[in-house]
């Protein structure tokens, strides 16, 4: 009679998962769900999940089809980074202001992306997930705040049908996220919007940097050519489809570069209208799987794209990952 | 004789839904307190990377996993913690776990209103602007570089209490940093949570007497 009941309440609960569709949260301007695929939550609200969760509101997200490791989380909101970098238990972490006070907070990450002080919008890659800090597992740990990033925080609540994410320390799932509502734009070296012309010789990372699909897979993730002190052999392209002509920040992806020496002087050219409006110099070598900002921007909807030639000042190699366009705000 | 039933209902409702969604938190098997062997007492081996220009010590029983490339490490003292079906969001008690991270300087960038952002965030700075704002701590010397010790207790991440030191060592050209920290055990008595203590206190130490800087390559 016990197994009849529990495959009854077990059908059930595969019906619910098959219904549920989250696509959004709601806390103010925090509005999206910080990763893109399907994932569970593996132990709800709370502050410290271990033994009889502490009362809180951050939630655990694991993802429900292959290893979490190495996942990209996403910005929820637009906002302000104001820290990011290791926190004791929070191992390496990233907190965002977002402009009605609301702070997010991604922790236990392997690497983080941005710097203070970088503006992102919902959908900003920001991180890649791990289990750094008080953890031993692979999960990313999300927590919405109001005026403080200490404390339990506030109810990150999901819309679409549900009124609140499972009890404390309770699993509950799926959360499903597959798009962002957002004015950012990123061209990454294997989307359509990049082209790599010329002769010179170059190379693909398959082991790291960045990609959507997270690290670990077979994927190239970025490119890498010879450089020289003569005329260009190669050049790149990023060509954003930007949703609207106005202030953007550029930010350019700065890969891990292990065995690799690259260019401390890559010069990236930003067009608008089909013109030169800048010229900014990084030092490729110094940097790991960052995002590294060229600078506010007026750009326009047409003839807008970011060029970056194999031609260096000290002919080493050129790296080709990824481009973000944010709008101001 | 009703409440009981509801009591039965609910726990069989609860087992349903665990088993559905992969178990809650407390049927986790625990990892059991542990006694540590001291740091003489262990056999250690060293983990180096030449491109990144470090190589330290660390016990030859422990787990060890390098990320996707050697500027990431984790270790745990307990080699089995990582095939037990623990919760992921906290360190079990009685567990030694070390975090490292070697990253150029530029992946250290400042907090806000301390440098020039439109200079820092092109990596053009040299290292000695690019020096993050660090938390209060006490100031040594790890392989000859300065190196910030950070002790603390947790008690607002994932985890009912940890101790953890942050250990960052200020190079050249990369910042290097581990995050040593162990859950005490439970379970014990006051004398052997002590030696648990002392075991990870000698171990630190050895960890950072053995860390040797080298000149990183790709710079």
């Amino acid at each position: 009679m016990k197994i009849v009941k529990c495959l009854l309440i077990l059908g059930v609960g595969f019906v619910l998962l098959a219904t549920a569709t989250h696509t959004v949260i709601a806390v103010g301007m925090v509005t999206e769900l910080p990763f893109i695929g399907s994932y569970n939550v593996s132990c709800g609200y709370h502050t410290s999940c271990y033994g009889t969760p502490t009362p809180g509101y951050g939630l655990d997200f694991v993802n429900r089809n292959e290893s979490t490791y190495g996942d990209v989380t996403y910005a929820s909101g637009r906002g302000t980074v104001t820290a990011s970098g290791p926190e004791g238990g929070w191992g390496y972490r990233v907190i965002i202001r977002h402009p009605d006070n609301y702070y997010s907070r991604y922790a236990h990450l392997l690497y983080w992306f941005p710097a203070a002080n970088h503006k992102m919008r919902e959908g900003s890659p920001i991180g890649y997930m791990d289990s750094t800090g008080n953890s031993t597992g692979h999960h990313l740990h999300f927590q919405v705040y109001y005026n403080t990033t200490s404390g339990g925080g506030v109810d990150p609540t999901p819309i679409d049908g549900y009124t609140q994410f499972c009890g404390a320390g309770q699993t509950c799932g799926p959360y499903n996220n597959y798009s962002f509502n957002t004015e950012m734009r990123l061209v990454d070296n294997t989307d359509g919007g990049f082209s790599l012309t010329g002769t010179a010789p170059c190379w693909s990372n398959t082991t790291n940097g960045f990609h959507r699909d997270g690290l670990g897979k077979s994927v190239t993730y970025y490119q890498y050519c010879n450089g020289t002190t003569g005329n260009p052999t190669r050049i790149g392209t990023w060509v954003p489809s930007l949703p609207i002509s106005g202030n953007y920040h550029v930010y350019v992806f700065a890969p891990n570069h292990s065995g690799i020496t690259l260019t401390g002087n890559a010069r990236y050219q930003i067009y608008s209208n089909n013109t030169l409006i800048a010229t900014i110099s990084v030092n490729q070598n110094g940097y790991n799987n960052d995002w590294v900002w060229l600078g506010m921007w007026n750009l326009s909807t047409s003839g807008t794209y970011v060029r970056l030639t194999n031609q260096t000042s000290d002919g080493q190699m050129v790296a080709y990952d990824a481009i973000m366009f944010v709008r101001d705000f | 004789m009703f409440k009981f039933k509801v009591m039965l209902q609910t726990r069989l409702i609860v087992l349903c839904v665990s088993i559905l969604l992969g178990g809650i938190p407390h049927l986790y098997p625990q990892v059991q307190a542990q006694e540590l062997p001291s740091a003489e007492q262990s056999k250690w081996i060293t983990i180096a990377d030449g491109y990144y220009g470090y190589s330290f010590q660390v016990p030859a029983a422990w787990h060890k996993e390098m990320g996707v490339t050697p500027d990431r490490w984790v270790f745990y003292s307990d080699p089995t913690v990582v095939t037990k079906e623990l919760p992921p969001a906290a360190l079990p008690q009685g567990l030694i776990k070390i975090d490292f991270a070697a990253d150029p300087v530029g992946h250290w960038l400042p907090e806000p209103k301390v440098r020039d952002p439109a200079i820092d965030k092109r990596g053009m700075a040299t290292s000695e602007e690019l020096l993050p704002l660090l938390p209060p701590g006490t100031w040594t010397t790890v392989s000859g570089q300065p190196a910030l010790i950070v002790r603390e207790k947790i008690d607002d991440g994932d985890g009912p209490f940890v101790e953890g030191t942050s250990v960052i060592i200020l190079a050249d050209r990369m910042i290097y940093y581990l995050w040593v920290a162990y859950a005490p055990p439970t379970g014990t008595n006051q004398e052997a949570a002590a030696r648990f203590k002392t075991a990870y206190d000698q171990i630190l130490s050895r960890i950072l007497n053995s860390f040797v800087i080298s000149s990183p390559g790709g710079q």
